[in-house]
């Protein structure tokens, strides 16, 4: 087991393959002890975190068949894909699930992800942004993310204007 | 200080969001404030380092003439992108911009940029030597030099990788220009002959052609996948049919000529 200490001082217990989503967990237990202290990372968030890899690391510790996991470790090895598409469906629901959230907890879950270095849920999460923002009209992402609109009328008539492509689905 | 490009997350995390956008919001999210039209510029790093993160994508463009009657004709666009299935129209010209509107008789498309040789006069009814340049991903129109010799009705343009190659001109047809798409410039282009090329019906390809496909050899099999080029490949030789059911277009929208198709990376 190996316990994990957030930011407010509350201490998660964990497996070992659970934490190990975690690569920079991983190398930090190689050559040090079993307490890990994240100053940078919350409670609420630490909770969140610890359960998808807690998901992830059941589902990816299934026994593979030969075939499967030499696909799996070419198909890993091979250039730097940045979506590996989950292949389990069920998984991918689990996941389309978890990152119901509003911005700012995603937000705080991506930069407590990339703190970790846990590639599959920075990875998910950056996805899940991207699709908040794609097939919707400049009006609609800012105030999704409260972003300032700095553009004067005119500009942004003509903006519209050239803008869009009409009739496109997804 | 500049202000986040997406508050709440750090500016590097916010590009990686940026970077997984498909290319149809790019556009749109070029709208959305200045600092992200600036990020989403056409001469910015993004689209390299789009490229290098490995998120390009083939992304079929067709050029076509919608004609609701025969005194008005507009080009149109349209786009579709098989990874996803997305699909788009949008007309290549508004009447407050006629830069589009032309008889499109010698269109390539560079990189990411639609180039179109020649140009129409409407009041004088003429064509025009004017070259005009439009980015597919931004949107936005640029002028190229204006064409510097005249043009013969066999002359033939045809886009390498990185430039426009055009042979067959009135006053010299054994003579191949380039323009060149970084500096904006027309030159001469001299053949760097590197023995026979090999064709299997002379006369087939024009020296455009030739040199088009000479400099793809030099950078195009370097760079890009070999998969992706054969889904392109089949992708294009296959049936056009697929195409429009894919584009929901009726063969009413299109006339039968002067359908220009072309596949890009974004």
């Amino acid at each position: 087991m190996i316990k994990l200490v957030s930011g407010d001082g509350a201490e998660f217990e964990v497996e070992e393959e659970v934490a190990f989503q975690s690569k920079i967990i991983k190398d930090i237990v190689a050559d040090a002890d079993d307490v890990i202290p994240l100053p940078t990372v919350s409670s609420k968030v630490l909770i969140q975190v610890i359960e998808y890899c807690r998901k992830h690391a059941a589902v990816n510790s299934f026994p593979l068949s030969p075939s499967s996991s030499a696909a799996a470790a070419a198909s890993s090895s091979s250039s730097i894909s940045y979506s590996k598409p989950v292949s389990d469906p069920a998984l991918r629901a689990w996941d389309n699930e978890f990152v119901k959230l509003n911005n700012s907890s995603l937000f705080d879950i991506v930069i407590a992800a990339n703190y970790l270095d846990i590639e599959e849920l920075v990875d998910l999460v950056l996805e899940t942004v991207a699709d908040r923002i794609k097939g919707k009209q400049a009006q609609e992402i800012r105030r999704q993310f409260n972003i300032e609109n700095d553009f004067t009328p005119e500009e942004e008539e003509a903006l519209r204007r050239e803008n869009s492509w009409a009739f496109q689905n997804n | 200080m500049e202000t986040e490009l997406i508050p709440g997350l750090s500016d590097d995390v916010a590009l990686q969001c940026l970077l997984r956008l498909p290319f149809y919001s790019i556009s749109v999210a070029r709208g959305v404030c200045r600092r992200w039209r600036r990020e989403l510029s056409a001469s910015s790093s993004f689209y390299r380092l789009r490229k290098a993160a490995g998120l390009a994508r083939p992304v079929f463009i067709v050029l076509f003439l919608k004609m609701p009657s025969i005194f008005y004709y507009r080009w149109r666009l349209a786009f579709y992108e098989p990874a996803t299935g997305a699909w788009g129209i949008r007309p290549l010209t508004d009447d407050n911009n006629l830069r589009g509107r032309q008889h499109c008789r010698h269109v390539v498309v560079v990189g990411r940029e639609l180039v179109l040789v020649g140009g129409w006069d409407e009041r004088r009814l003429h064509d025009t030597a004017e070259v005009n340049i439009y980015d597919l991903v931004t949107g936005d129109w640029r002028p190229g030099a204006p064409i510097p010799r005249p043009l013969n009705y066999d002359t033939c343009v045809a886009a390498g990788p990185r430039n426009v190659f055009v042979s067959g001109w009135k006053d010299d047809p054994s003579s191949t220009l380039v323009y060149d798409m970084a500096t904006d410039t027309w030159m001469e282009y001299h053949v760097a002959t590197q023995g026979p090329f090999w064709c299997p019906w002379p006369g087939f390809r024009s020296a455009a052609d030739v040199a088009a496909h000479a400099e793809k050899m030099r950078y195009e099999c370097r760079e890009r996948d070999e998969d992706e080029k054969m889904e392109v490949l089949t992708w294009c030789d296959g049936d056009k049919a697929n195409l429009w059911r894919s584009l929901r277009l009726s063969p009413d929208d299109l006339t039968n000529y002067r359908r220009h198709f072309f596949v890009f990376q974004f």
